[in-house]
């Protein structure tokens, strides 16, 4: 046999994990009236939770060696300092520069768009 | 019927479907690489505009992301059973998940133009194009533009999907392979589940918090 793992996953395994995923699908749409601090965590979280439940279980990337493991691992840990530092830019920001939502020579290089209002406080 | 053609620099076919596949998991993680630019700028943008961008983000209709979400969902729970079939040596049942898959990977894009319709009749456009009455501010205008570029890029992903699946399918049909040698076959499914991941980040930020 090519594959030593080959009938290691259980159709029950498959169909749990889709009944999970449907299941947390569904309660993603319960935080929309939630404040946005909590529903943006809960949201990724739960995101996080389903692509795990993915990768591990319908990628088979359980029943791999751990090197297959460690290269979506090490990309994850990459994309998450890319997304942190990123932000970090915009949420440590002090009033000079300003940033494009407060510049006003930014802005108004725009209002051929449409009638800009007061950006963020 | 094919014969499993092994490549001269590999000593057993264990091996080079090992490669393969590792191969295709690189490649992947290559994939998550452009996308996390996306998400990243997302980030920035909604940093930055604050209210702006969160007001236009709740003028999106959830019911066309949701639709999608639970379609693709689904076509993931599917190539998954089409693999549990090649390795049993079912090809004509994994051909068969592997073509319902395709169709609901259409039913993701004609659900998904369809919202598009809706953007374009609103003025909901990328960039200078854009005239939502909804949202007539600068952080709307980024987060349409955003939008339309990542859900584009993840659109043509499942077009791209979908094309793999159907070449998969046929060779499939055609006994290319086997419960011995099906690391293409494993490859296919593993781009598809992809799509699906990255959907599973898109929808949330784009149509929910």
């Amino acid at each position: 046999m090519a594959y030593a793992h080959s009938s290691r996953v259980k159709l029950t395994t498959y169909v749990v994990t889709y009944v999970a995923l449907v299941a947390l699908a569904t309660v993603s749409l319960l935080l929309k009236g939630l404040p946005e601090t909590w529903a943006v965590t809960l949201a990724l979280l739960i995101a996080s939770i389903k692509a795990v439940a993915v990768l591990l279980y319908f990628m088979h990337l359980s029943e791999e060696r751990f090197s297959f493991r460690f290269v979506m691992l090490v990309s994850s840990m990459l994309v998450l300092v890319l997304i942190v530092l990123t932000l970090l830019d915009p949420l440590t920001r002090g009033p000079y520069p300003p940033g494009p939502s407060r510049n006003p020579s930014f802005r108004s290089a725009h209002t051929g768009l449409f009638d800009l209002p007061v950006g963020r406080a | 019927m094919y014969e499993p053609s092994l490549g001269e620099q590999f000593e057993s076919l264990e091996r080079q479907s090992t490669a393969l596949r590792f191969g295709m998991w690189v490649f992947l993680a290559s994939e998550l690489l452009l996308f996390s630019g996306l998400f990243a700028l997302y980030a920035a943008y909604r940093g930055e505009y604050g209210q702006e961008f969160t007001q236009a983000l709740h003028t999106n209709t959830v019911a066309y992301g949701t639709a999608n979400m639970y379609v693709l969902l689904t076509s993931s729970f599917c190539v998954a059973l089409a693999v549990r079939d090649i390795r049993r040596g079912a090809q004509r049942m994994a051909a068969s998940w592997l073509l319902v898959s395709a169709a609901l990977g259409i039913a993701f894009l004609v659900i998904k133009a369809i919202e598009y319709g809706v953007h374009i009749h609103e003025g909901a456009l990328p960039g200078p194009y854009y005239r939502f009455a909804e949202a007539q501010t600068l952080g709307g205008n980024r987060f349409y533009t955003l939008y339309w570029v990542t859900t584009g890029a993840h659109a043509l992903h499942v077009t791209g999907g979908i094309g793999v699946l159907l070449w998969t399918a046929l060779h499939t049909l055609q006994g290319r392979y086997t419960p011995e040698d099906h690391a293409r076959f494993e490859n296919a499914t593993l781009y598809w589940h992809f799509v699906d991941v990255m959907w599973i980040f898109i929808w949330p930020i784009y149509y929910l918090a």
